[in-house]
């Protein structure tokens, strides 16, 4: 018999279509439509399983982009380029450079709408707005350079230039034999951590002047050589001549008034050096370019605290972005060199193919809002990680860009939001299954784990694979995200007979859905703060965060759980569990 | 740190660059400097001698007495990573100063063996009387009848040097080697000219004086037809 939930618990928690999932449905005074309207910009007749090939849209004109494009065009699906930057002859009108890819220049990005799949894009031009209807999108913005001349103290002059001013002199023979026999200082990783890129440009400028008569420096912090042939150019470079000296302990003095004078103890030899040179190079940041933060705004991306495009989520790797059918790629995505600049434009093709060419779609298991019960709160548009709720006079959602993780169901203020494999009815028949199979033996705790199908499912079948012993009375609700957990779940566990509650969920930073692990702390937080004031002791409520290999971490956590609980009960001297309602 | 403070850019940082013992592939890693027995001795160890020399300060370096009071024990050679030939450098190092300046009797003693065979400036006749001298007392103890100490003898099977101290203070210590190739019945000789088994070129870094003190046992190898060297030093 399905457990009915008693009057008093019901004041916290929300009401939901409990019987939407079986069909049938109790009539009230609304009006329910029984499938959701479908998202403008999908098109119908990809519904009917027809495959159309759409073209890719790419945002920037970095070489990465241009590797996308081609591969995408020697695929056979067309491409749309679109570039704040402007043709060579100064029009900015669209223009067709092959068959397959157009190339928009003085373009950026003004809105977007619909899924992967199926994206409606304006991008605003010197001609006007243009609309484009495409597959998926992928940002390939260049970098951007910003030189330290705050971080060093010093200002860029005539002998104090920027790294990138000075690999650019020295494409010029003539400018290149001005540097003969002169002093030049390069400054890296002094006051903030250099990278790679910085370190291989300054080596080979370095070795460069070194070889054309200057006698060169290279004053450093950490020097970054973890890259492809950086060791070896640093061998190269001290072979040519060049000078390194390294600061762990202490900081070169640098002055530019009234010329420019280092002054600095050599860290090995400890003595106190002078240099005056005729020339110091600083280094600079590299940062992502400057169209990426009003893209990243205007289709809800997540930034790192740079601002690039791919946070240090785990399951973003490699191209992917918290929206489906948007990938970030090359310097949009990270500052990298060449070499990782192709490869992520390879992943970026073979995803943009599979999206262009996306077929039929299969059962619809994904979230439904119901029409009649939702006020257009925004609650669910604005927290759904992968912005699958679309706004069009009445709120639905994208079963393509829908990742059913559940966040919209769990918060949405009426109930009106379902998924079908996570309403309370459902989760509760799940739980008393659980009870008769996971019987623990008299005296002895069941254990309700929620856990999220990304980490601590896996970590569970580690666990069981290496042989941990997990406690007798344990049962598992797998969820695909513990973001789609309400307190009526939560609160469903313990009136179906739980002993204790788990919720167990990914780490901190690497929720595939986001924020759907800090949601279920919160839910969990607030649950702990209140449950003792109806009857329910807040030790019986564990929360966890996991990843997939913790299988150890996962044993411990629920074995440790239930010694507790265990105790708890020997105390109480009588099993404190709750009479399963009639 | 010293007080004074040197124009960096004024040295010639590609003084030693040319030397082939790899110095420019130093990290700085220290190992050297944990391994070396003088570590520390004047504030000086290996790693700061290979940064010194990196930078070019030549001056520095042939002035201190570190470079002489290494052992050339050659353990930071073994462990450097890098693979640079730290004890070699600092032996090159000895070579780059006046000669007039090598510590001690280093360079006195050399200069006495290039022009006069040995370190002692030894004239061939004491030489030989002396190396008769003790065959004579050999000959008179049981079991060494007729023992004579072959000099300048064709067709040897083993030639050997002799360590200058050994025809000076420790002459006894002839006698034990001696008996032993008596008894062995093995064919050896002593040559009487150019016989300084030490090589003082090698401790001062003058690769020419040892070239010319090596150059000289192999003249007698061949002066002498002798099969093998033996070289006790």
């Amino acid at each position: 018999m399905p457990g009915r939930p008693r009057a008093g618990s019901w004041i916290f928690c929300k009401k939901a279509p409990e019987n939407a999932a079986h069909g049938s449905f109790r009539r009230t005074s609304f009006q329910f439509i029984s499938k959701p309207a479908a998202p403008p910009g999908t098109g119908g007749s990809r519904r009917r399983g027809i495959p159309l090939t759409r073209p890719a849209l790419i945002l920037g004109n970095s070489g990465c982009a241009h590797q996308i494009a081609q591969g995408l065009a020697d695929a056979g699906t067309p491409v749309i380029l679109a570039t704040a930057d402007r043709g060579k002859n100064g029009l900015p009108a669209p223009r067709r450079d092959s068959a397959r890819v157009e190339i928009v220049t003085g373009a950026t990005l003004i809105s977007c709408r619909g899924g992967p799949g199926g994206f409606d894009v304006t991008l605003k031009t010197d001609q006007g707005p243009y609309p484009y209807h495409v597959s998926g999108i992928v940002v390939a913005e260049s970098t951007r350079r910003r030189p330290h001349t705050e971080t060093y103290g010093l200002a860029l002059s005539d002998n104090v230039w920027s790294l990138s001013q000075l690999t650019a002199a020295l494409n010029d023979e003539a400018a290149a034999r001005a540097f003969a026999s002169q002093t030049v200082v390069f400054l890296t990783g002094l006051f903030a951590e250099s990278q790679p890129l910085i370190a291989r440009e300054a080596m080979a400028a370095c070795l460069w002047l070194q070889q054309h008569g200057a006698g060169t420096y290279l004053l450093t912090g950490n020097l970054k050589v973890a890259g492809e042939g950086l060791e070896a150019l640093y061998r190269q470079a001290r072979q040519a001549g060049v000078v390194f000296a390294k600061f762990s302990a202490s900081r070169p003095d640098i002055r530019q008034e009234p010329a420019v004078q280092i002054l600095f103890t050599d860290e090995v030899t400890r003595q106190g050096f002078r240099i005056r040179p005729d020339r110091v190079i600083i280094e600079e940041a590299i940062l992502p370019g400057a169209p990426i933060a009003d893209i990243a705004a205007c289709l809800g991306l997540h930034t790192d605290s740079q601002g690039f495009l791919q946070t240090g989520n785990v399951h973003r790797i490699p191209v992917f972005t918290n929206r489906p059918g948007i990938l970030a790629a090359g310097p949009a995505r990270m500052a990298q060199d060449a070499r990782g600049d192709a490869v992520d434009a390879a992943n970026a093709v073979s995803q943009l193919l599979a999206l262009s060419r996306a077929g039929a779609i299969e059962a619809d298991t994904r979230a439904q809002i119901h029409a009649g019960q939702c006020i257009r709160c925004l609650t669910c548009y604005r927290l759904c990680p992968y912005r699958a709720v679309i706004l069009n006079g009445r709120l639905s959602v994208d079963p393509d860009a829908c990742q059913r993780c559940g966040i919209c169901a769990a918060e949405c203020p009426r109930g009106a939001i379902w998924l079908p494999d996570l309403t309370q009815a459902v989760v509760s028949s799940r739980i008393q299954n659980l009870r008769k199979t996971c019987d623990p033996g008299p005296g002895k705790p069941f254990i309700v784990a929620f856990c999220c199908s990304r980490s601590a499912v896996l970590a569970r079948d580690m666990a069981a694979d290496q042989g941990r012993g997990l406690p007798a009375g344990l049962g598992v609700v797998e969820v695909s995200c513990a973001g789609g957990l309400s307190l009526q779940h939560l609160l469903a566990a313990f009136q179906n007979g739980a002993d204790g509650v788990a919720v167990l969920t990914c780490h901190p930073g690497n929720c595939h859905s986001e924020h759907g692990n800090l949601l279920a702390k919160q839910r969990v937080s607030q649950l702990h703060e209140w449950m003792s004031g109806i009857g329910l002791a807040d030790e019986r409520l564990l929360a966890a965060t996991l990843a997939a290999n913790m299988g150890t971490a996962f044993a411990e956590a629920l074995n440790g759980f239930a010694a507790r609980l265990q105790t708890a009960q020997n105390k109480a001297g009588r099993p404190p569990r709750e009479p399963v309602p009639g | 740190m010293t007080e004074t403070c040197i124009d960096l850019d004024q040295l010639d940082h590609g003084r030693f660059s040319r030397w082939p013992f790899s110095q420019e592939c130093c990290l700085t890693c220290g190992i050297c400097a944990s391994a070396c027995p003088v570590s520390g001795v004047d504030g000086f160890d290996p790693r700061k001698l290979i940064r010194m020399a990196g930078f070019g300060m030549a001056e520095s370096l042939v002035e201190s007495r570190w470079p002489w009071i290494c052992t050339m024990c050659a353990k930071c050679e073994q462990l450097c990573p890098a693979g640079i030939d730290i004890a070699e450098l600092i032996r090159q190092i000895r070579g780059l100063r006046d000669r007039d300046k090598v510590p001690g009797i280093l360079h006195k003693g050399l200069a006495a063996a290039l022009k006069t065979g040995n370190n002692l400036a030894l004239p061939k006749e004491d030489f030989v009387f002396i190396l008769q001298d003790v065959a004579e007392e050999i000959a008179q103890e049981p079991g060494f009848t007729g023992f004579t100490v072959p000099i300048d003898k064709e067709g040897a099977d083993v030639l050997t040097t002799i360590h200058n101290k050994l025809v000076n203070t420790h002459t006894e210590d002839l006698k034990h080697w001696w008996k032993i190739f008596h008894a062995a019945g093995e064919n050896w000789t002593i040559p009487s000219d150019n016989w300084e088994g030490t090589n003082w070129g090698l401790f001062t870094g003058d690769d020419e004086s040892m070239k010319t003190m090596v150059g000289r046992i192999v003249e007698n190898m061949h002066r002498l037809k002798a099969e093998t060297l033996l070289w006790p030093e």
